[in-house]
């Protein structure tokens, strides 16, 4: 019942009359059709035709276009059993693209993913755009990248290609299930970073980095797929990119792509910091499930996420409730033990990768891998929009307690040579004035320091040590005003020399000098005092002495005002004597550096600093009653100075110990131990290495009383804290595993005892090298505890071993050769090697006695041995004769 | 403003992507997309016009290009889906208004497609009428401004075109 077209003219008629009569009742419609259209009887049915139309309704029109689009567009995965040469083994799924499969390639046996365009023929552009990620993917070549196997057309012209098949998990959901920790997972963070900047330098912007195009393999590497929708850099085409954002999940879609705004290298960036946070955080930073595109943009560009740290819990707001338990399955299991400082530096990295103005992102994936590795290893982060505050904020929270004072310091160091860049290109005068309030900054700067920055462990330093090279870096561009650039690397060198970094120091202080050599004596010596203190540090002391001479004449000649420099150049003269051995003339030197101090600066750090290199130099002297008295006075203005907490005082206590313990007097010195133990634990925290130094030095002191079970406590938990916060290798290791070692020794532990002694032979080996005599040290004293459990041909090789090691490094004639000889004797007589043992005793005896007291303990068991020797070979004579000459020292010394 | 020809077939991919993201979303049950399809792929469009930072006028112009892509797209899945079935077209005459009946919406979209090329014939504007509400998801409003009509017209304009669709599509349109 097909009815002939109707011409414009008799569907306007049709229609007019058609809305007439669906203004009226319906009774009344037919009526009022008939009578219209008179004059067109053709026409009626027409209307009714429409009428009953209207009162249908059209199949498709009164549904939802979406409900339409789903019934149309076929969404089954094909039923395919082979494409091309490929043996379809499953679908693994369907993208905006294409059908996704895993196939196998038979003649190789390999299997590998094979993605074919799904309706290729309704857009050119969407072939195209497969085509160029095809061809993307054929110039990606990465270990982190799925790569291109394969390409070609089925026989309908249809493309597809072939790709690496990526047997593994989306990464998020991996780290969940392996319960990984922050440092874990940001070191697989990194790797995905690289395999973005690696596709960056290709020119290829990925575009749409999201967990479930990265995925972790068994062996834990992550692997990008998907370069459906990248843009080659050098693309000229604005339509591509905008189809392309169209496509962007919007979760990890950067607001210039929401926007439509141009996108680049820095989209990725913001891509990777979403990452990133849902990695620490256990959730995406937007919650956008069940809301419309729009809904999700607008979240999205309107609001800013909390911090992943208050997203974990670990900030001062508590994660919701009802997320707390499925996110903490999610996020770093070790979530909670990072430090408010870590967890801030963290939220930076996110909020800058995420940050929604591009110009204040991180402009390259690189730069967020250098704030990665910023991160991990314990350095200041470079994304800083008020880059001084953040160190001071960073600095005075990170250091609050060991470093503060470092902080402070290089805050204001930072500061200043920046105010400097800045300054020298308005006003060169003005620069020279700046130079002398430099130079106050140097000296609070330095008197800053005195708070044990050298302790506060390996990861901290480096931290520092970033800053001060961004230091250095202003101080080469001032080249032009040498009295600012020599103050500068005086400053920095000083600061690198505190912290151990003896290379840098050096190098820096030598130019400062090399720079000042032109100028004045007093500047001169400046420098002089500097490079000197720092090469009697490293050891070099005739060198060093050298300089520090010099610096004195200079200070004394300059004359203008150089009181306080003169009586620092003293002080570093004095060490430096001390350091040789030339205690007499380092005596005079600090005597009249403490007497100018005295005078003009009486109660300051540098006057304290003063006493105690006296003291020291009496100590060593075996003057330890003056070095006491010098101490106690340092101590006097050091509490002034800095209270009764500061680690100051501990080091003053632990002189004061020390000369007791030197005196033997092992109970006075132990509430001095105690004392030092509580202020560093109350400073630096119960778990932070000075601490652990001074507890060990506290079980020590108990060992000498004898009291082991007292002393193991204390041992035992310093290990524990320098396990924790030192390499492995540390010498500091060594002295508490020797002192722990002799407990288990005394308690008849000979295993533990050997085992630790063992540890301690590694370390020296590593941190001395495997021929110094420190090693044969280790080596002896392993030795004794295998001789001591009953081990006796062990032992002996051992021994022989570090006879043969100490002849070659002491000398035939050594104490320590002669002692390892008698050890090795009592082993072989243990032995019933009495020919042999006789040999090594006796040669250990003639070179013992030669070079120590004859009341020595190792003297004594010579002795006692040899006399069994000879009664065991019938030597009773000789062995009579022993035994007197033991009796007589007896005697002696009872006497 | 004037699209180029290579905009434009991004345009018809872009669309065909909003389309299997809309028909996905649809097949998830998730109610928030759900809700109204039509104003989603309105949101889509507005995102899309976003990219060309058009004014309200050439936004508008924009939509109708966008509006017809919608309709290619669709009506050359629907063919191709089609291509090796036949229409039944006992199935076409249905009143059943619950899409997920036993439908062959393929073939109702193919046969809305040829009755809207013989409505375009004895009145253009018409066909652009529903081409812009249905396959464009344009507001009434938004329609009588491109057009430079009244809403009253588009309104009866509408009504006509639906029911002489109806009646077009009932009656076999597709000329089969």
């Amino acid at each position: 019942m097909n009815a002939p077209r109707l011409t414009r003219e008799e569907w306007g008629r049709v229609q007019e009359v058609f809305h007439g009569a669906a203004e009226l009742e319906s009774e009344r419609r037919e009526a009022f059709v008939r009578e219209a259209l008179a004059d067109r009887p053709d026409l009626v049915d027409r209307v009714f035709d429409l009428l009953r139309g209207d009162a249908v309704g059209a199949p498709l029109l009164d549904h939802d276009l979406g409900d339409v689009a789903r019934r149309v567009l076929d969404d089954t995965l094909p039923d395919v059993e082979r494409l091309g040469r490929y043996r379809v083994v499953r679908p693994l799924g369907r993208g905006g693209m294409g059908v996704v499969y895993l196939v196998e390639r038979e003649d190789l046996g390999r299997r590998d993913a094979l993605k074919v365009l799904r309706d290729a023929a309704i857009s050119p552009a969407r072939r195209a755009r497969f085509l160029r990620e095809q061809r993307t993917l054929a110039g990606l070549i990465h270990p982190g990248i799925a790569q291109l196997h394969d390409a070609d057309l089925l026989p309908d012209g249809t493309p597809y290609f072939v790709m690496e098949f990526v047997d593994g998990e989306p990464i998020v959901a991996h780290c969940g299930r392996r319960a990984l920790g922050v440092r874990d997972r940001l070191a697989l963070f990194r790797d995905v970073c690289v395999a973005v900047g690696f596709a960056h330098g290709r020119a290829v912007i990925h575009r749409d980095l999201k967990p479930s195009n990265i995925l972790v393999t068994g062996d834990g590497a992550p692997k990008l797929l998907d370069f459906g929708i990248s843009k080659d850099l050098d693309e000229t085409d604005d339509a591509a990119t905008r189809t392309g954002m169209r496509m962007m999940t919007p979760a990890y879609a950067a607001p210039e792509q929401l926007l439509g705004e141009p996108v680049g290298v820095f989209t990725d960036v913001y891509a990777l910091g979403v990452l990133l946070y849902e990695l620490l955080a256990g959730r995406p930073p937007f919650e956008l499930a069940g809301l419309t595109p729009s809904q999700a943009e607008r979240v999205v560009l309107d609001t800013v996420p909390p911090p992943p740290s208050r997203s974990t819990g670990s900030g001062e707001t508590p994660v919701a409730p009802r997320l707390a338990g499925e996110q903490a399955e999610r996020r770093p299991a070790d979530a909670d033990r990072l430090s408010r400082a870590e967890w801030e530096d963290l939220d930076v990295l996110c909020a800058t990768a995420m940050h929604r103005d591009v110009g204040r992102r991180y402009g390259s994936v690189e730069a967020l891998i250098r704030d990665v590795d910023h991160f991990l290893r314990r350095e200041p982060l470079e994304a800083r929009p008020d880059s001084t505050a953040y160190r001071l904020a960073r600095f005075s929270q990170r250091h609050a307690r060991a470093l503060s004072a470092t902080a402070v310091a290089l805050v204001i160091l930072t500061g200043t040579s920046l105010y400097y860049s800045v300054r020298l290109v308005e006003a060169r005068d003005r620069a020279l004035v700046e130079a002398e309030r430099t130079r106050r900054i140097q000296a609070f700067t330095e008197n800053l320091f005195q708070g044990g920055d050298d302790v506060a462990g390996p990861a901290d330093t480096l931290r520092v040590t970033t800053l001060l090279e961004r230091g250095v870096s202003e101080a080469r561009l001032l080249s032009d005003d040498p009295v600012t650039q020599s103050q500068m690397y005086l400053t920095l060198g000083t600061m690198f020399g505190r912290l151990g970094r003896f290379d840098r120091a050096d190098s820096l202080l030598r130019a400062a000098h090399a720079i000042r050599s032109g100028l004045d004596a007093g500047d001169v010596a400046e420098t002089g005092v500097a490079l000197g203190g720092l090469l009697v540090e490293q050891g070099a002391y005739a060198e060093g002495e050298a300089e520090l001479r010099e610096a004195v004449e200079g200070f004394r000649a300059s004359g203008r005002g150089a009181e306080m420099s003169g009586a620092l150049a003293e002080t570093a003269l004095g060490r430096a004597l001390e350091g040789q051995g030339s205690y007499d003339e380092a005596i005079g030197v600090l005597r009249q550096a403490i007497g100018t101090l005295q005078r003009i600066a009486p109660g300051s750090p540098e006057h304290s600093a003063s006493l105690a290199a006296l003291s020291t130099t009496y100590f060593y002297a075996g003057r330890l009653d003056e070095a006491d008295s010098l101490t106690r006075a340092a101590l006097e203005i050091d509490r002034r100075l800095h209270g009764d907490g500061h680690p100051t005082i501990a080091d003053g206590l632990i002189n004061l110990a020390a000369a007791e313990v030197q005196r033997g007097r092992y109970v006075e010195a132990e509430p001095y131990f105690r004392d030092a133990v509580g202020i560093f634990e109350g400073y630096h925290g119960p778990d932070h290495p000075e601490t652990a130094s001074a507890l060990r030095m506290l079980g020590n002191d108990l060992i000498f009383q004898d009291r082991l079970a007292d002393a193991e406590p204390l041992l035992e938990r310093a290990l524990a804290i320098q396990e924790r916060a030192l390499s492995p290798e540390h010498p500091r290791l060594a002295n508490t595993l020797s002192d722990l070692a002799y407990v288990r020794l005394q308690a008849g532990e000979y295993d533990e005892a050997v085992g630790l002694y063992r540890r301690i032979v590694g370390i020296y080996e590593t941190s001395n090298g495997p021929d110094h005599y420190f090693v044969a040290i280790g080596l002896s004293n392993l030795a004794n505890a295998l001789s001591e459990g009953g081990r006796l041909e062990a032992a002996q090789a051992i021994f022989e071993d570090v006879v043969r090691r100490f002849t070659a490094t002491r000398g035939a004639d050594h104490l320590d050769t002669g002692v390892a000889r008698i050890k090795l004797g009592r082993v072989l007589l243990r032995q019933d090697r009495h020919t042999d043992a006789e040999a090594h005793l006796r040669a250990g005896y003639d070179i013992v006695s030669a070079v120590a007291a004859p009341t020595v303990s190792w003297l004594r068991a010579a002795r006692s041995d040899l006399a069994d020797v000879y009664d065991a070979t019938g030597r009773p004579d000789l062995a009579e004769r022993y035994r007197m000459e033991q009796a007589e020292i007896d005697r002696i010394g009872a006497g | 403003m004037s699209i180029a020809r290579s905009e434009l077939d991004h345009l018809f991919s872009a669309t065909y992507e909003e389309l299997r993201r809309l028909a996905a979303a649809v097949g998830r049950d998730d109610p928030g997309a759900t809700l109204n399809p039509t104003a989603l792929v309105n949101e889509a469009y507005a995102r899309l016009a976003k990219a060309h930072d058009f004014d309200v006028e050439s936004r508008l112009h924009f939509k109708r290009i966008a509006a017809r892509a919608m309709r290619q797209v669709l009506v050359e899945a629907a063919r191709r889906r089609g291509a090796h079935k036949r229409v039944d077209r006992s199935l076409l005459v249905t009143l059943d208004d619950r899409v997920g009946s036993a439908r062959d919406v393929p073939a109702e979209v193919l046969a809305l497609d040829e009755a809207l090329h013989d409505l375009h014939e004895m009145e253009p504007r018409q066909a652009l009428v529903v081409e812009l509400r249905f396959f464009g998801g344009l507001e009434l409003t938004e329609v009588a401004e491109l057009l430079e009509v009244s809403p009253a017209t588009v309104s009866r304009d509408w009504r006509a075109a639906r029911a002489w669709l109806a009646s077009e599509i009932r009656d076999g349109g597709t000329g089969s």
